[in-house]
């Protein structure tokens, strides 16, 4: 199973810079907990929402696409078959009901509504769903990172139009995340030519409120309303996504109307967004996503065997000053390696203190004393004394690990800090080639981390790239893969997260929001457990409210 | 000069397939492979060594480098560019979409950074020493020396966010189609005016400071000396005699610009959001989309050469002293 995370040099984006960070900016920003839109009065219809996109999309076929700029664009083009609603519910959208999972958790039903149809009015059934099962699992076909999801799926019966039922190999809880990340693309126009180069591809026949407009390679792709849509009609008369590449340049967009939402940068949150003009048009939301950034240390290494000894690293390691300085306060310390937000994460367990004083003495108790006195920590002849990979480029990298490394010097460890370029640092983690490596993950929804913390998903099978090992872990994650139940499931997680804070396989170092303005003229933006987007319906039935000019400046 | 230019035609065969082949390899070095970049640090999931393997055969790259190289050469004996890794589209679908509008923004920067740069260094030649020489001198250095994306932004923020005047994204406004024939093209020409502006500014500052250097030369030269003896005017010894054999090593230089005609900006076709050549290529290369920048790297050698192959004829043409044989 190489289904749920993403590597990330999340901290490449995330570029902010020590020098005058100090906070100050106003607060006004609704957190993630309070910001449901105001609907003071009914939504209407019309009016036209114009989104950032950062990147070009490359396809609008949902078996195809890989990055998160096309499903900004597919969430308005396409139906799932269920999905999670804001507060992380699962719930039918081309679904009837809630899947229905047979007592050995072997089967697991689907039914499709009846009244349910694509854009050019050929319903949509059971056949659909799986031409599209079909595709991913095509090994022609490079669909990998949905593939993954099904790797355990053994076959997929047809009952009738409506009825599908999923078989699996043995019982596996994500089973049912996998059936949300299916959203069915339409059989009749599909089957005819090459899949890879399909016209639809760039001109697609979706399911969901919005329907492809026109598209301008890397200028803008148009979305207009769908009014034969099968669910409840969508507000907005049209959704545009402009490429703007430039995050300096789609702030300019956003000051003058060209834009109506954006992610910011750190920068342009603290110094940049907080003129009263710009609140005045802008709300400014900030929210957390399914990440978090983190050290592995390599537990094969000499150094990092002990867990005493990772211990302490994590806590010669000033989180919390990162945080204030780098973050203004925004980001969140994690203790886990599950998502902060998600009902598998412990929040009784608390991070990690900095404490340079409790670190030495772990040391010395882990037997890593200077003996010969070059102040520098040694054990059996061996120094301590390691190569720290990091992106090159990467800000924010640099300055956390200097950070690291000026405690750790303190402590008598020398720590080596070596930049590469991405692809090489991907790679020399994915090998298990290092001492200690800093990036980030992004997580599923769904919390099994299977893949990254059991002994068995070592390089080069799996995402266990740190070489942890911890029969107990393994054992808990193996059940936890089994359970339906998800309080039974929560208990579970609860005790891999325990077992994990208190062994530190990695240094755990904070989740970072995103942050994001978006105008006030638009109403019912909800944040999700999940941020703005991704979750149902999304941003689907925003509206414009009345007098809010309908009519943004358009150049 | 048939038997120059055939003989020189021919020699850009090797030439070509040496560049070809010194960026395919370099190319192929880089860190990483396309599979591994479309799939990760962009989306979900890592992917299993064996459909790892799979992909890699799909895109044809699990045969050795030298493997590649011919089938990609034997494709472009035909003059078939392949298809790129990221859409599937065909390669040359995709330099054409965006050749316009490269082709469009570099032609006028061309045209408007010779046309100011030609009197105002012919000026500046006959005017050495001149309050204006120095005054233009350091302007132009100045202006020169100024970071293109830093001018960009400011100007964004001055005409596009302050005063409203001018757009900074992209070509054409959203509902450009609506505007009618003459305010669909006031539209694009407005689109136009910042990005023209500084990718101009910069060769402007350097041509003119070109033909001033080149315009002294021959401003020293005996027949210029030998007109002025004659008595003859002014006006048409700078005309007549300096201009046109300033021109001569301009015309060499023109020959070397061409080919940025077609390579795009990168920075700036980033920040303006120009759908150029530029954004393409790096795209592609930050993707590991071999077959895209084959295709951009191929044309532009070829531009290149053919393009220096032209300034040489034109130096002939315009300077008897030189033949060719």
């Amino acid at each position: 199973m190489w289904r749920c995370l993403r590597l990330v040099i999340s901290m490449v984006a995330l570029t902010a810079s020590f020098a005058g960070c100090g906070g100050g900016g106003n607060r006004s920003e609704k957190g993630a907990a309070d910001s449901t839109g105001v609907a003071s009065t009914e939504p209407r219809s019309g009016g036209t929402v114009i989104r950032r996109l950062e990147s070009e999309c490359k396809t609008l076929n949902w078996v195809l696409y890989t990055t998160q700029y096309e499903i900004f664009v597919l969430r308005h083009l396409y139906d799932p078959i269920v999905d999670f609603n804001q507060a992380g519910e699962m719930i039918p959208v081309l679904a009837a009901a809630l899947p229905i999972v047979s007592p050995d958790h072997l089967r697991i039903t689907v039914t499709l509504r009846k009244d349910i149809h694509w854009q050019d009015g050929t319903p949509i059934t059971s056949r659909d769903v799986k031409f599209t099962l079909d595709k991913i699992r095509d090994p022609k076909i490079p669909a990998i990172n949905k593939e993954a999801y099904f790797e355990k799926l053994d076959h997929l019966e047809i009952v009738d139009d409506q009825t599908v039922v999923f078989v699996w190999k043995e019982p596996f809880a994500p089973s049912l995340y996998a059936i949300s990340q299916l959203w069915p693309i339409p059989e009749h126009v599909y089957s005819q030519g090459d899949f890879m180069t399909n016209p639809a591809n760039r001109k697609p026949v979706g399911s969901g409120p919005f329907m492809l407009e026109e598209w301008s390679s890397s200028q803008y792709i148009k979305l207009v309303r769908y009014d034969g849509y099968h669910g409840k009609k969508a507000y907005l008369d049209r959704i545009i996504f402009k490429v703007v590449e430039d995050d300096a340049v789609a702030l300019n967009m956003l000051k003058a109307g060209e834009l109506d939402e954006m992610r910011a940068t750190q920068i342009q949150w603290e110094k940049q967004t907080n003129a009263p003009d710009f609140t005045a048009r802008f709300e400014k939301y900030h929210y957390y996503v399914p990440s978090y950034n983190y050290i592995s240390w390599n537990c094969r290494s000499g150094w990092f065997s002990d867990p005493r000894v990772r211990r302490a690293m994590t806590m010669l390691f000033d989180r919390e000053s990162i945080n204030t300085k780098m973050y203004s306060g925004f980001a969140r310390l994690v203790s886990g390696p599950f998502y902060i937000n998600s009902w598998a994460y412990d929040k009784t367990v608390k991070p990690l203190p900095f404490d340079p004083q409790a670190a030495k003495q772990l040391f010395d108790q882990a037997g890593w004393s200077d003996s010969d006195h070059d102040g520098i920590r040694d054990k059996g002849g061996k120094k301590f004394d390691f190569e720290l990979l990091i992106a090159g480029g990467s800000n924010t990298a640099a300055q956390f690990s200097q950070l690291l490394q000026e405690e750790c010097g303190k402590a008598g460890i020398r720590v080596r800090i070596r930049q590469v370029e991405g692809s090489t640092l991907f790679d020399r983690i994915e090998k298990g080639d290092f001492d200690a490596s800093m990036s980030g993950w992004r997580l599923d929804l769904d919390p099994d981390v299977f893949d990254t913390f059991h002994s068995s998903m070592t390089p080069p099978t799996g995402l266990n790239h740190g070489f942890y090992r911890n029969p107990t872990v393994d054992s808990l994650l193996v059940a936890g893969r089994r359970e339906f139940d998800q309080a039974a499931r929560e208990r579970i997680y609860h005790q891999v997260h325990r077992i994990i804070a208190e062994e530190q396989p990695c240094a755990f170092i904070n989740a970072v929001p995103e942050k994001r303005p978006i105008a006030r003229k638009i109403h019912g933006v909800v944040i999700s457990f999940n941020g703005p987007y991704d979750f149902w319906p999304g941003a689907n039935y925003w509206w414009i409210g009345e007098g809010d000019g309908t009519v943004a400046a358009e150049h | 000069m048939l038997h120059y230019t055939l003989r020189r035609l021919l020699y850009l065969i090797p030439t070509l397939l040496g560049i070809t082949i010194v960026t395919f390899v370099v190319v192929s070095l880089a860190p990483g492979d396309p599979v591994e970049l479309i799939n990760r640090g962009q989306m979900d999931a890592r992917i299993s060594p064996e459909s790892y393997r799979q992909m890699l055969h799909l895109y044809g790259l699990d045969d050795p480098v030298h493997v590649r190289y011919l089938v990609w050469l034997k494709r472009l004996a035909t003059l078939d560019f392949g298809r790129s890794f990221l859409d599937q589209r065909p390669v040359i679908e995709k330099i054409l979409e965006r050749l316009p509008a490269t082709l469009a923004l570099n032609a006028a920067s061309l045209v408007i950074s010779l046309v100011f740069a030609v009197p105002l260094g012919l000026y500046a030649a006959v005017r050495q020493h001149s309050k204006l020489d120095k005054l233009g001198g350091t302007a132009l250095y100045l202006l020169y020396s100024l970071p293109e994306f830093w001018v960009a932004l400011l100007l964004i923020m001055l005409f596009g966010v302050k005063l409203k005047l001018l757009p900074f994204h992209g070509m054409q406004s959203l509902d450009a189609e609506d505007l009618g024939f003459f305010g669909y093209w006031w539209d694009r020409l407005l689109h136009m005016v910042l990005p023209t502006f500084c990718l101009t500014y910069g060769s402007l500052a350097f041509l003119s400071r070109f033909v001033r250097g080149s315009s002294l030369e021959v401003i020293r030269q005996d027949y210029i000396r030998t007109a002025r003896a004659k008595g003859l005017d002014e006006k048409r010894i700078v005309y007549q005699h300096v201009f046109r054999n300033t021109m001569i090593p301009v015309l060499t230089l023109l020959g070397l610009l061409l080919p940025t005609l077609v390579s795009g900006s990168i920075i700036l076709e980033s920040i303006f959001s120009w759908p150029g050549i530029g954004n393409l290529f790096f795209t592609a290369v930050l993707a590991r989309d071999y077959p895209v920048v084959m295709g951009l790297s191929f044309v532009t050698a070829v531009l290149i050469l053919l393009s220096t192959l032209v300034a040489d004829l034109l130096y002939a043409w315009a300077d008897p002293r030189v033949t060719y044989r």
